[in-house]
């Protein structure tokens, strides 16, 4: 049982900052680190004893950070899942992972004979310093999940709260899913500081958000691009955020217009604003740039965090250490995860890597700072999802559709061949991506382009599409 | 300004994704999975471009069902025939 080997300074033992506020929730109550521990002994009241693998439905709200934390201490290894994800995935993770119970986002606990492991029998197959699960991939269905150990979730929360230097007096508001890496880290380094939470379900396109984000004094917003594009619209800058000390952003690249204006808004008005780097994979971040304290760099990825180490590789996976020579960001560091999980039986023996090859390319600088230079694999971040352009080409040519796919940091874009109904494929796009249809761009060409050796040119349909739209 | 009662359907149909049935007076925020942030600002950005306005940042907010756009659009001038 309770296999927390980070001892009794993990952010998950509550006890110590008993008197501090944990939380105040979306009608003003209070709640102090005290009592959300006894909330969190009754939770773990109704838990087996055996460590058993479970699966956690979440949204940003109090039974689902009583569940989570509960977890955490008693040591149950589980699955979190978003409460938007639909019922199919749902039960196909289901089936895969078999888990003992499940954990709805009311906090309530389902058994069910359909739930079983078949892991249980040998508690001790479940790898023994796996904490939770996080799913990597928003598209076609097939999901990857990260495993991450206790040390990994520990490691990557001291390190934020250092170089974000988070104090007690800090407050973040929930603005991203729980189930969502960004998110779980700024509710993880918040109660590793003693610090409080804001927790709002609410969007940033409903009032009650940002009604919250001013009267609960909120230090601390964290947000993805679109989420920062959305401010914008809303005319963020232009109001009035007193208590607010610090922003961040992650989850993707910002657009350097956005980047530059926050910087500059964040050093007119006394602010601290963090450019972060990072994936799943990572648990959250690897690398920041405090874009107030070096505005001349933005939109650089700045630097390793404390107790990580970036190194950029060559094609032939020798290292780069000139400055200003292109190569793949790898990145080591204690938060580095245990490995993929597909089923339950990858639960067993995680393959551990030493170091994560991000498929991102990046050159360095003079003054040891990291700037992202261009994609070496065909992934693309948009709207916190992360999108296998290959996949979701596969899952759309098994449907019949005769097309390419590529995309940039904002949008996906689509070449067919003449004669198809880009309507249905719009609609077919936005089913297996969950991206709204407005960052799809479809054109039609009587040939796809290709390279000298016969594979399809995306650089050159990149080009295309530029044309077609000029 | 004059504005057909069936632009405002086509308008959320077009920025939700979802069939102009299901666009009724009552349809809200985040009552569908289509209707979210992402299509919201959407939404914002085809009203404001159709009826050539700039809407305040808090109707943007308060702008969480159908009745309520419409209502809304009203205060900027619009009249529906």
């Amino acid at each position: 049982m309770g296999v927390n080997t980070s001892g009794a300074a993990a952010y998950w033992n509550l006890e110590r900052y008993a008197e501090r506020v944990a939380f105040v929730d979306e009608q003003g109550g209070i709640c102090r680190y005290g009592q959300l521990q006894s909330q969190v002994d009754e939770f773990r009241d109704q838990l087996p004893q055996k460590r058993q693998l479970m699966v956690m439905v979440s949204r940003q709200t109090v039974p689902s950070l009583v569940a989570y934390l509960g977890l955490l201490q008693a040591g149950h290894p589980f699955l979190l899942l978003d409460e938007k994800t639909p019922a199919e995935q749902r039960a196909d993770f289901i089936e895969r992972f078999r888990p003992a119970r499940l954990i709805d986002a009311t906090g309530q606990t389902i058994e069910s004979t359909l739930l079983d492991s078949g892991l249980d029998e040998n508690p001790t197959a479940l790898v023994e310093d796996l904490a939770l699960l996080l799913p990597t991939s928003g598209s076609s269905g097939v999901a990857k999940w990260v495993m991450l150990s206790y040390d990994n979730l520990q490691s990557n929360a001291a390190s934020i709260c250092e170089y974000q230097a988070i104090v007690p007096e800090d407050r973040a508001i929930t603005s991203l899913p729980m189930a969502y890496s960004y998110g779980l880290s700024v509710i993880n380094t918040h109660l590793l500081a003693g610090a409080s939470l804001a927790l709002s379900s609410a969007s940033m396109m409903e009032r009650p958000f940002w009604e919250q984000l001013r009267e609960q004094s909120v230090t601390h917003l964290a947000a993805v691009p679109f989420q920062y594009e959305l401010m914008e619209r809303l005319r963020f800058r232009q109001q009035d955020w007193p208590a607010l000390r610090l922003l961040t952003q992650a989850g993707g690249r910002l657009s350097e217009t956005l980047a530059k204006a926050y910087t500059r808004y964040a050093c007119e008005q006394g602010k601290q604003f963090f450019l972060m780097y990072g994936q799943t994979e990572a648990t959250a971040r690897m690398a920041y740039l405090a874009a107030h304290r070096e505005p001349e760099k933005v939109p650089a990825i700045g630097r390793a965090i404390p107790g990580g180490q970036i190194l950029l590789a060559d094609t032939e996976g020798e290292l780069v250490t000139q400055a200003g020579q292109p190569g793949e960001i790898r990145y080591r560091g204690p938060n580095v995860m245990l490995g993929y999980a597909r089923t339950a039986q990858d639960l067993v023996a995680p393959e551990r890597p030493q170091e994560l090859a991000t498929g991102d390319l990046a050159v360095l600088d003079e003054s040891g700072v990291y700037r992202v230079t261009g994609r070496l694999s065909r992934i693309l971040k948009m709207q916190g999802r992360r999108i296998d352009l290959d996949d979701l080409q596969h899952t759309l040519a098994a449907e019949g559709w005769s097309l390419l796919v590529t995309g940039e940091d904002d949008r996906l874009l689509v070449c067919l061949t003449p004669g198809q109904n880009s309507e249905a494929l719009l609609q077919s796009l936005a089913g297996h991506t969950g991206i709204h249809r407005a960052y799809c761009h479809v054109f039609e060409r009587d040939a796809f382009p290709l390279t000298p050796n016969g594979k399809p040119d995306y650089a050159q349909l990149k080009r295309m599409q530029h044309e077609s739209a000029a | 300004m004059k504005a057909e009662n069936q632009i405002l359907n086509t308008l959320f149909t077009q920025s939700l994704g979802i069939p102009s049935d299901l666009v009724t007076e009552d349809l809200a925020y985040n009552s569908l999975p289509q209707w979210d942030s992402t299509a919201h600002l959407q939404l914002v950005m085809a009203l404001e471009n159709h009826f050539g306005i700039t809407l305040e940042t808090e109707d943007m907010l308060d702008m969480s069902s159908v009745a309520k756009a419409r209502s809304i659009l009203e205060k900027y001038g619009v009249e529906w025939v």
